[in-house]
């Protein structure tokens, strides 16, 4: 990573920003694949529900990574918000739908 | 028992798996082996490791045989790396001596 | 981030693990100990004495319990295994019974006495610090410890992706060459036992993913209750009769248990509504004997022991969880599989101590002078041997302690508790007055000191030392004292290469031939 020392406070706000950003919209993006697999994998629901929370660490990790790959904060950002926002509203439907828990 | 000649193969293939990498050629054996030799090493090192493995499968059956196999191949590597360096100080010990002389 | 793919999982690798570094060591370190919990908690109890048959053992804990506490609405009994020399006894007083006078729970010997043993959490304190920590509310803290092992799920992933030459330095560890020997160490530390890693770090999320991801359970059942029910079914609850009934006996009821499971022990009895018409007796199957972890159940009608319909969860996902539970507590490792866990935990605290030294040599490289670091770095120097080096010395203070403090002292398991983390306070507060490399050589050697001072003190202040223990064949009092002195050469070692170690020169950079040789 470029070391630009002349800079030091912003990117110093950069990296606060990804991270944060990683962390709590990774974590985010996780738990709503997380309930939108628990609620639609073609399996009994117990298994269904077991199989989603096995597989959401996996899953939050590659995020975390894939979030600090990004050449770009702002791209990192994008496509967590992103993402949340269409599991939302994939969550919202199916629970609108499919009753709720 | 079986278990100690599984550890007695793994340990056996490490140390043929070791010789295969130039580094430890150039240390141990003062030489860097023909490729041929080479290959034939890494061919034996991991059949040793698999006559391991199915040792442990057959004693264990092929759950409990995979752990123990994972955390004996761990033992044995590092055994191996150990033995590199007690000889490598035994090497640079008598150099200095012989140095000196 | 700039620079590259493998650059900034370097970045996020160096990053994840030295934030939470400290407190990784720790769980560590005392999930490794706790594989040999049951092992500790027989040397901290000397005046313990080894059980019968579980059948036997079971009619014991049941006299025991009719008459301490014969109105209990139920009776838990964890029997003896190969590991355990007691049997554990837990009961719930009756919904309107007054407040008990004594702890609920009991440790029986083999002739199905409450043992007067000292007061003592033994391993079982190392076992639940290892995941609810210590002085802190338990939510909290697992959530801490969930934090700890997702960086360091990570930090794993992150350092096989840095690693370039993960085969070709798959044996390399060069000792003497400063921070390329650091280097090295933590790769060989983490490469070699780098499944185990994968393994425990994933299992360890994973047995209490409930708390860490509940999403799946809120998105498709009303209530966490509900999705146990559906998916762990108990059967139906039934409540008292109000009719007292004799107790059917346990010895036809082990037997049907042993030919059901091929031969394979019980490990817990427990019974609802005990001398009621509708006592209900469950015989769980000992974990110590599969790798799934949720120990399959026979219930019994416990006036006139006849089986009733068993139900169990046979689900992929379920079975699945199940088993990667067991894998993570080791409760199925015979002798040989549980050395190998402990000693891949061993390697685990090594990684991970490696680890942080190596971010503070290469950090003093980069610092403007340094011969004077800022007070950022000495803090974080200090902190890394209060937490490598301290630890351990808290830890060997607390099987000092064990010894040492008066047995009829009140509150007495809980201040050996205490002496773990005044000793380990007392190393940090030490280091912080102490030029870092001396703060160093005298923590490691007061670790050293303190592990061997434990079997000494064990000769002097109980009849069962080494030499005894050897003579009468007694494994688990012999392993733990040849492990706890193995500990003290480890660190006396490390002391003393610490002691020796000369300024570090800077690795200078290879020659085109060097290169070339390589």
């Amino acid at each position: 990573m470029a070391r630009a020392r002349s800079s030091g406070w912003r990117r110093r706000l950069d990296v606060a920003v990804r991270a944060v950003g990683a962390i709590a919209g990774g974590y985010a993006v996780t738990a709503l694949a997380t309930a939108l697999a628990a609620r639609h994998l073609p399996l009994a629901r117990s298994e269904a529900v077991t199989a989603a929370t096995l597989a959401s660490f996996p899953v939050y990790a590659a995020i975390l990574m894939a979030a600090f790959a990004a050449p770009r904060t702002a791209t990192a950002c994008a496509w967590l918000g992103g993402t949340c926002a269409v599991l939302g509203a994939a969550l919202w439907l199916s629970l609108r739908l499919g009753g709720a828990a | 028992m079986s278990a100690t000649l599984a550890l007695l193969l793994a340990a056996a293939g490490f140390s043929a798996l070791c010789m295969t990498l130039p580094r430890h050629q150039n240390d141990v054996l003062r030489r860097r082996l023909p490729p041929a030799r080479t290959m034939g090493l890494r061919a034996a090192g991991f059949a040793l490791l698999a006559g391991s493995y199915l040792i442990l499968a057959w004693r264990d059956g092929f759950g409990r045989g995979t752990v123990t196999w994972a955390g004996l191949a761990t033992f044995t590597a590092a055994t191996v790396v150990a033995g590199l360096m007690v000889h490598a100080r035994r090497t640079t010990a008598s150099e200095r001596c012989s140095r000196r002389r | 981030m700039k620079g590259g793919f493998r650059q900034s999982m370097a970045w996020l690798h160096t990053w994840a693990g030295v934030v939470v570094g400290w407190a990784l060591f720790v769980i560590f370190a005392t999930g490794t100990a706790a594989y040999f919990q049951e092992e500790i908690t027989a040397w901290m109890q000397p005046e313990a004495t080894p059980a019968a048959s579980p059948a036997v053992a079971a009619e014991q804990a049941r006299a025991f319990l009719q008459r301490v506490a014969p109105d209990a609405q139920a009776w838990y009994v964890t029997l003896p295994g190969k590991r355990g020399a007691s049997t554990q006894v837990f009961w719930v007083p009756a919904a309107d019974a007054p407040p008990p006078d004594r702890p609920t729970t009991a440790m029986l010997d083999g002739a199905g006495r409450e043992i007067a043993a000292r007061a003592t959490e033994g391993g079982y304190f190392l076992y639940r610090f290892h995941f609810d920590l210590h002085y802190l509310p338990v939510i909290p803290a697992r959530y801490l410890v969930g934090v700890c092992a997702m960086a360091m799920l990570t930090a794993i992933l992150t350092g096989v992706v840095t690693h370039k030459k993960i085969f070709a330095d798959f044996f390399t560890f060069r000792l003497g060459k400063g921070q390329r020997s650091w280097l090295d160490a933590h790769n060989v530390a983490g490469v070699l036992a780098l499944p185990f890693y994968l393994m425990i770090t994933y299992t360890g999320l994973v047995t209490l993913a409930a708390q860490y991801m509940p999403f799946g359970i809120a998105a498709a059942y009303p209530s966490e209750a509900a999705f146990y029910e559906e998916a762990y079914p108990l059967g139906p609850t039934i409540a008292p009769a109000g009719r007292p009934a004799p107790a059917a006996p346990y010895a036809p009821m082990f037997d049907l248990a042993g030919r059901r499971w091929n031969g394979a022990a019980v490990g817990f009895v427990n019974t609802v509504n005990p001398g009621d018409a509708n006592a209900r007796v469950s015989l769980v199957r000992s974990s110590a004997e599969r790798m799934a972890s949720r120990g399959e159940a026979l219930v019994f009608d416990g006036a006139n022991g006849a089986l009733i319909a068993p139900v169990a969860n046979t689900g992929v996902a379920a079975q699945t969880e199940s088993v990667m539970i067991g894998l993570h507590a080791g409760r199925y490792a015979g002798p040989l599989l549980r050395w190998l866990y402990f000693l891949s935990g061993l390697a685990g605290a090594l990684m991970i101590a490696t680890g942080l030294v190596l971010w503070t040599v290469k950090r003093r490289a980069r610092l403007a002078d340094p011969a004077r670091p800022h007070v950022g770095f000495r803090l974080v120097e200090r902190t890394n041997i209060a937490a490598i080096a301290g630890y351990p010395t808290g830890l060997a203070c607390y099987f000092l302690a064990n010894r040492l403090l008066p047995l009829g002292m009140a509150d007495r398991a809980a201040w050996e508790i205490n002496c773990l983390f005044i000793a380990w306070g007392a190393v940090f507060a030490w280091t912080l007055g102490r030029p870092a490399r001396c703060a160093w050589v005298e923590s490691l050697g007061a670790a050293a000191t303190a592990f061997a001072l434990v079997p000494v003190v064990n000769a002097l202040t109980t009849p069962r030392n080494l030499a005894v223990s050897l003579w009468r064949g007694d494994w688990t009092y012999v392993g733990f004292e040849l492990t706890v002195l193995a500990l003290a050469a480890g660190f006396g070692w490390a002391a003393l290469r610490a002691a020796r170690r000369a300024p570090v020169a800077a690795a200078r950079r290879k020659t085109p031939a060097e290169r070339a040789a390589a």
